[in-house]
């Protein structure tokens, strides 16, 4: 046999147990030969390590559940994506400063157009036009007061208010204008759509 | 009484009959190799996760469509897996290429510290192992993925790949000179040798 004629016989030869003829006869393919075997057994235990792996049970949670939608029965809540939307509100947050293009220098409670009185704000009595953040959220009824907001007006994209569920409609102009509170530890506490 | 193993494919056609048991005792026993494949080619637990759970999710929605003439349903899940993971690859290669730079630092790293065929032996080794598959060509990988760490034979790896067996034979064949070369950073090599067994690449 030459040794075109063995090596033509790969991969098979590969995984042979007892050395070979020709790999007794011919040095440098008997070395090729063994590294071509070590390779053989390194992914042959590649693949013993990573047997015990599979998919977690939850994939298997969430194909039941499709299943029961697809059949017409009551599928279970789907909790699949709860972080990646956590995660993602939370960057619209961040784009939220990210984007946005300061239009007038920061007003700490200079600007009576935004804010009329400090009285104003001890009474509670804020500002009615401003929306609590987090949006909906229940815990967000006493941010008036909670600290001393900076004022800060902004364009904002349409589609992150829309994305934060704020009462903005579809159309109109891209950018909307609109006024934030940033308490003191510098997170949002409320918006005011200017427009 | 020994208990009656149901085929795959009678477990599908009760799946399409409305049985969810039958479609998660289905689930159960291919999820696994699914995974490991997408695992294999990609490298990644997420991106794998999401390969099986869609592929079952495709088999829900077309399953239809699976026609035992063509080959096993193991084989007609391993192609959409392979679809799936080939969308993915191409998706974010320009990742893939970044961190193959790296890679390619830390296997010349490894590679001079000693003979990486010995390495294999040890864990850095298959670590550096597992690197060089997945730098290794798509067309390459797949093959690698399916006959050498599923074991999957030559016929069925065909029917996955939908290409005749020959062409899983000479991939299989470079693949591994591919991957001897990765792991041994030489360019000498003996005559002959590593020839893929018929020019049907």
């Amino acid at each position: 046999m030459t040794c075109d004629e063995f090596w033509n016989q790969m991969p098979e030869l590969a995984g042979a147990a007892a050395p070979l003829d020709h790999v007794q006869q011919c040095p440098s393919c008997a070395q090729l030969f063994e590294r071509q075997r070590a390779l053989s057994a390194g992914l042959r235990r590649m693949a013993r390590e990573l047997e015990p792996r599979e998919a977690p049970p939850a994939v298997e949670a969430r194909l039941r559940n499709a299943l029961r939608v697809q059949t017409g029965g009551t599928p279970r809540p789907l909790r699949r994506y709860w972080w990646a939307w956590a995660s993602a509100a939370a960057l619209i947050v961040a784009a939220f400063f990210l984007t946005l293009e300061p239009r007038m220098e920061r007003n700490r409670l200079a600007d009576s157009r935004l804010r009329p009185a400090q009285s104003d704000l001890e009474s509670a009595d804020f500002d009615p036009d401003f929306i609590p953040l987090p949006f909906g959220a229940a815990d967000s009824a006493g941010w008036e007061t909670a600290d001393d907001p900076d004022l800060v007006q902004v364009e904002v994209p349409r589609s992150a208010l829309i994305a934060l569920g704020l009462p903005v409609t579809e159309t109109g102009a891209p950018r909307v204008e609109a006024v934030l509170a940033l308490g003191s530890d510098g997170t949002l506490r409320g918006i005011e759509l200017v427009q | 009484m020994v208990p009656v193993i149901e085929s795959d494919e009678e477990l599908l056609r009760r799946a399409q009959d409305g049985d969810e048991e039958a479609f998660i005792q289905l689930y159960r026993r291919r999820q696994g190799a699914i995974y490991r494949f997408a695992y294999h080619m990609t490298g990644s637990a997420a991106t794998a996760e999401d390969v099986a759970q869609d592929v079952f999710l495709a088999l829900m929605k077309t399953g239809g469509s699976f026609d035992p003439a063509r080959g096993s349903l193991s084989a007609y899940l391993f192609g959409i897996a392979r679809k799936l993971v080939l969308r993915h690859l191409d998706r974010s290669r320009y990742l893939i290429a970044l961190d193959s730079e790296g890679q390619d630092v830390a296997m010349t790293r490894l590679a001079l510290s000693t003979d990486p065929m010995v390495d294999l032996m040890r864990r850095e080794g298959l670590e550096q192992l597992r690197q060089a598959v997945l730098t290794l060509p798509k067309r390459y990988r797949e093959v690698v993925a399916l006959c050498d760490l599923q074991e999957m034979d030559y016929v069925a790896a065909a029917a996955t790949l939908d290409c005749p067996v020959g062409t899983v034979r000479s991939r299989l064949h470079r693949a591994r000179g591919l991957l001897l070369e990765k792991l041994q950073k030489q360019e000498v090599r003996p005559v002959g040798a590593l020839k893929p067994a018929r020019s049907l690449i």
